[in-house]
């Protein structure tokens, strides 16, 4: 089992945005937490990155724990996880080859697998003749792949994904979501991914969890919910 | 970590500067409160600090506005010249209006002297303040808010609703600042003849000698930031945090101001010709008084060049340690942070004598001489004084940043320090800019501290106009604050062209 | 990277400065906090350096109610003392000096053509190039003041200006009167001034500017405020009050110079302190543009400065005074009005 969530809560202002949740995933599955805003899925996103501290419950990465007990006890940086953001958080003063070199930078790598691994994961999102280009000069779907590439580069335990399509029109949502599914075959990671969109959650997920009020209402693979 | 070496001189010389009066207790606070006479100081000075400030503000936001948010032309140059009266010793202001006021009989002059007087001179000193900070703030505006006010309603109504709300920060912020640097002012109420309670604890260092009465008397002083600071929480309780679309390049909506462009022109014109350039039109026709201009250059000797390094450096520093504090006052790490803010404002408010009195006494010691016979110690006093600009400033920067931005390069791996260095200073850097640009400014015109503390034989350029007024002709006074003048503004006009073009 | 290069221009441009200070370290110096006026000591210093090779660093001082300074310094430092030499541009300040253990005795050889009024008997300083407490007044007068009891009389009701005297000779002067007449006549004569709507200016220079500018009729200064007016030919003329037999005289109020107790370089300290008591000082500041009155005899003068032996002075102790003046100061913060 690689990550798991025990009886997490969590509120803010008086307000509980998670309760009591639950949840294993195996490695290399696809979790998507379906539901509605203001459901909680976001807050598990970001307990799990080690962004917030759980009020009670607790949180395993690989067996190993990472917060219980109100206190975050591994750091988010410590935790080898990848993350798209909703707004995608390129850093706009770096250009593509920049933003994907800082993580590797952050580990140490030498310069010569620097660029093996971002050449490598460009050609994967086909954004290699972009490298020296800055975020501001792309369109949303290139900027998209870019945020992609920049999770993934780094080999993570797992990507997460907050509501990464919610912006873009039908036609490059489609096409994104065939992308991600592509680079999941090919690189084989663990994704935990958010989205309030059904058709989306069932096309990208192999396990579908809804959520309500901050609780998990249902939960199953998608064979189980199309039933 | 870093924060506490940084922090060290601070607290620890507001120690020093409570025990120098701590020793001899009570006493002098007896005697202050005793009579009636300080509590009439106080009320002047309060009203002043509150006319000022009123003067300040009603005329610095619209200026603001219109330099960075209008298609004025020549707004930079505007807010180039608006800034010189900040420049020169506030002193020399109030003589300069004495001077020109002298010479044109008709305007009459008894009315420059008391309240009056004195609000105007300190209005066009401290009037920069409030239009830096303005122009700083706005930039920190999302234009998507104001955009999407456009769209059913005019500027006007988009500016009153929408967009100053928004830079409330700053404002109160500024009115701070000009609230408390009247309050500390005495040089031109006394010229001005307007009794005002500054003067108390400056009479008790030069008159009395007496550091605990005079270290007594600056409380007070002090004492009311701590009211200020109770209005400004109650007026910001929110922390208005918004998301500033991820493409710096974008221009905030500029307001064309169409066929009023030529009026408005005519009006700040006006108001510069007034506030600008007649007290230094006064000032450059007195330095033109034969050879004074000599005189200046060889009796400046190296002190304007060692003003404009420790000024540069002592920005620089208080930019460090400012963006040190404000990151950690933004991030909310602890409740401690709140405290340390409130601690540099009121170390803002301290005047500069009682902080340069405890640097003596903290680092004049066989063991220390490393640093207090060198500039060292001027920085030091610096810090001390002027981190409340630069951490109030750094928080506003770092407000406009989405937090994903860190939270990205955390997920990535990187520590605190690379994802500081590589990710948030860079994008917070024109906030960051207007920082030094403003501590820069404060640490050139300093005298408190400079006067007490500079290595002998190494003055700073203010403190040798105050040492030469002494029977140095007007002439030459004048030919050294235009000197002054010139000398600040050059560079910093071509760093500012330099900065346009980076931007472009 | 246009930022950062011109960042690491600018960073170059600020170390050259700071070590060019620092590297200007030579080996012989001395340091002097200076309350003279910069204007008229720096000259006189300048010359010191050069005719012997020792390096000055100075620490100058602004006009007393500016800004604190000097004595502030001396005072704040007495621990760890960071100055060799102190040159007050009056006694008083010496006084102070010496009963806050600051000063170090010292008899110059060159202080022996000084009067004994203008020395401590203790040698913790010694006076030189005096300047006189003058009458400055506005050209064209039809009445001339010659005393200070003009400040009195209903005919200058309003017309004129005295130097705050909580500060600088001013309080020398008012300290002196307290001693000379009795703290009841000299009580009634301020609460006359008051009466007589005599304005209060921040400086003895403030008071010579507004006479020569015409805002008064006359005002009490130092005569070297007085003598600098004239030579850049301001309206104004000078005059020295009560020399009449039985009126109370002039205060001759001489500079003074001490050496400071555990002061780094003393022996670089004394042979400024002989530099500056010597005839040849005297006479610089003479001729120059503060008009200083020397106090050696046969010292080589300039027309318009008065021998001390013409000005009947004020007889007073300068210690007395210098308690006088501690002792009148709370009464004199609530005479003008704090």
């Amino acid at each position: 089992m690689l990550i798991e969530f025990q009886s997490v809560s969590k509120s803010y202002s008086g307000r509980a945005a998670v309760r009591d949740f639950s949840l294993s995933v195996e490695a290399d599955e696809r979790i998507v937490i379906l539901g509605p805003s203001g459901c909680g899925k976001t807050t598990v996103l970001r307990l799990l990155a080690g962004f917030l501290a759980p009020d009670a419950g607790s949180i395993r990465i690989d067996g190993e724990l990472v917060a219980a007990d109100g206190r975050v006890l591994k750091e988010p940086e410590q935790r080898n996880l990848g993350m798209v953001f909703q707004d995608l958080a390129l850093w706009p003063h770096l250009t593509v080859k920049g933003n994907l070199e800082f993580g590797l930078k952050a580990r140490g790598l030498p310069k010569a697998d620097r660029e093996r691994q971002i050449s490598g994961i460009l050609k994967l999102v086909e954004m290699e003749e972009y490298a020296d280009s800055r975020p501001a000069a792309l369109s949303g779907g290139q900027q998209q792949r870019v945020a992609l590439a920049r999770a993934l580069v780094v080999r993570p335990k797992a990507l997460l994904m907050d509501e990464p399509l919610s912006n873009l029109d039908f036609e490059l949502n489609l096409r994104l979501r065939t992308e991600i599914l592509r680079l999941h075959a090919s690189l084989g990671f663990t994704l935990l991914y958010v989205t309030h969109d059904r058709e989306e959650a069932f096309e990208i997920g192999t396990r579908v969890v809804l959520m309500r009020s901050g609780t998990i209402e249902r939960t199953g693979s998608v064979s189980e919910w199309k039933r | 970590m870093l924060l506490i070496a940084g922090l060290l001189p601070l607290v620890v010389m507001c120690a020093k500067s409570v025990s120098i009066d701590g020793r001899v207790s009570l006493a002098h606070y007896r005697d202050l409160l005793a009579s009636a006479r300080p509590w009439v100081l106080m009320t002047h000075s309060l009203v002043l600090a509150s006319l000022t400030t009123l003067c300040a503000t009603a005329i610095g936001l619209p200026l603001g506005i219109l330099f960075s948010k209008t298609d004025l032309p020549l707004g930079r140059v505007f807010a180039a010249l608006f800034t010189i009266p900040l420049l020169a010793p506030p002193y020399i202001t109030a003589v300069a209006w004495f001077d020109m006021l002298g010479k044109a009989r008709f305007l009459g002059r008894a009315w420059l002297f008391g309240l009056p007087g004195c609000v105007l001179v300190l209005t066009s000193t401290f009037l920069p303040v409030v239009i830096l900070l303005t122009m700083t703030y706005l930039n920190t505006v999302n234009p998507r808010l104001e955009e999407a006010g456009r769209l059913v309603a005019g500027w006007p109504r988009v500016l009153r609703q929408i967009t100053i709300p928004l830079v409330r920060p700053g404002l109160l912020l500024a009115a701070m600042l000009v609230f408390l640097l009247t309050m500390g002012e005495f040089g031109v109420p006394t010229f001005l003849r307007y009794d005002v309670f500054a003067v108390e604890s400056f009479t008790q260092f030069s008159a009395f000698y007496n550091f605990g009465a005079a270290t007594a008397a600056a409380i007070p002083l002090a004492l009311v930031t701590l009211v200020l600071l109770a209005f400004e929480r109650r007026f910001l309780r929110e922390r208005t945090c918004q998301l500033r679309p991820v493409s710096t390049a974008e221009r905030p909506p500029t307001i064309a101001l169409g066929s009023a462009r030529g009026w408005v022109l005519v009006g700040v014109g006006f108001l510069c010709l007034i506030l600008v350039i007649a007290p230094v039109s006064i000032l450059v026709w007195q330095s033109l008084s034969g050879g004074a201009y000599l005189e200046a250059f060889s009796r400046a000797g190296g002190s304007l060049l060692r003003s404009l390094a420790y000024a540069a450096l002592g920005a620089s520093l208080l930019a460090l340690l400012g963006f040190l504090v404000g990151y950690l006052i933004h991030a909310q790490a602890l409740p401690f942070w709140r405290t340390l803010d409130s601690l540099t404002l009121f170390l803002f408010a301290l005047p500069g004598t009682v902080i340069g009195i405890g640097l003596i006494a903290l680092w004049n010691r066989p063991a220390t001489n490393f640093i207090y016979a060198t500039p060292a110690i001027i920085l030091l006093g610096f810090l001390a004084q002027y981190s409340a600009l630069t951490s109030r400033i750094t928080v506003a920067a770092l407000g406009q940043l989405p937090p994903s931005m860190e939270e990205a390069a955390q997920v990535l791996g990187a520590g605190w320090l690379r994802r500081t260095t590589a990710i948030v200073a860079p994008l917070a850097k024109r906030g960051l800019a207007a920082g030094w640009l403003v501590a820069y400014i404060f640490c050139l015109r300093d005298m408190g501290i400079s006067m007490l503390v500079y290595p002998p034989g190494h003055d700073t350029f203010p403190v040798r106009i105050f040492t030469l007024m002494a029977n140095g002709s007007s002439g030459l006074i004048a030919a050294l604050c235009v000197l002054m003048l010139a000398v600040t503004l050059v560079p910093l006009g071509l760093l500012s062209l330099g900065w346009r073009a980076h931007a472009h | 990277m246009r930022t950062r290069s011109l960042c690491l221009i600018v960073l170059a441009a600020v170390l050259t400065v700071l070590l060019s200070q620092c590297a200007r370290t030579p080996s012989q110096t001395v340091v002097v906090y200076v309350s003279e006026d910069q204007v008229f000591s720096e000259p006189v210093l300048k010359d010191f350096e050069r005719e012997t090779g020792v390096a000055v660093r100075a620490v100058f001082d602004t006009e007393e109610a500016k800004s604190t300074g000097a004595m502030n310094r001396l005072i704040a430092e007495k621990d760890n003392p960071q100055a060799d030499v102190y040159w007050a541009n009056e006694p008083i300040r010496a006084e102070v000096l010496k009963q806050r253990g600051i000063s170090a005795p010292y008899v110059s050889p060159n202080a022996a053509g000084i009067p004994d009024t203008f020395k401590d008997p203790e040698g913790f300083w010694t006076g030189f190039s005096a300047r006189a407490r003058v009458l400055l007044a506005r050209r064209g007068l039809k009445v001339k003041p010659e005393s200070i009891l003009a400040y009195t009389e209903p005919r200058w009701k309003g017309k004129a200006v005295i130097a705050n005297p909580l500060f600088g000779t001013t309080t020398a002067q008012v300290a002196a009167l307290f001693t000379v007449w009795g703290d009841e006549r000299a009580k009634a004569f301020l609460d006359q001034l008051k009466k007589n709507g005599v304005k209060i200016s921040t400086s003895n220079g403030e008071s010579a500017d507004l006479v020569a500018a015409g805002e008064f009729e006359f005002a009490l200064v130092d005569s070297d405020d007085g003598a600098s007016r004239m030579r850049q030919h301001k309206p104004v003329e000078m005059f020295y009050p009560d020399q009449r037999a039985g009126e109370v005289g002039c205060l001759i109020v001489p500079n003074a110079v001490l050496l400071i107790q555990g002061a780094p370089h003393p022996a670089n300290a004394r042979k400024l302190i002989d530099y500056l008591l010597s005839k040849e000082t005297e006479r610089k500041l003479a001729f120059a543009d503060c008009a200083q009155i020397p106090l050696h005899a046969g010292v080589d003068t300039p027309p318009e400065v008065r021998r001390i032996e013409t000005i009947r002075p004020i007889e007073i102790n300068f210690a007395e005074v210098a308690r006088k003046m501690q002792e009148i100061q709370p009464y004199l913060k609530t005479w003008t009005g704090l």
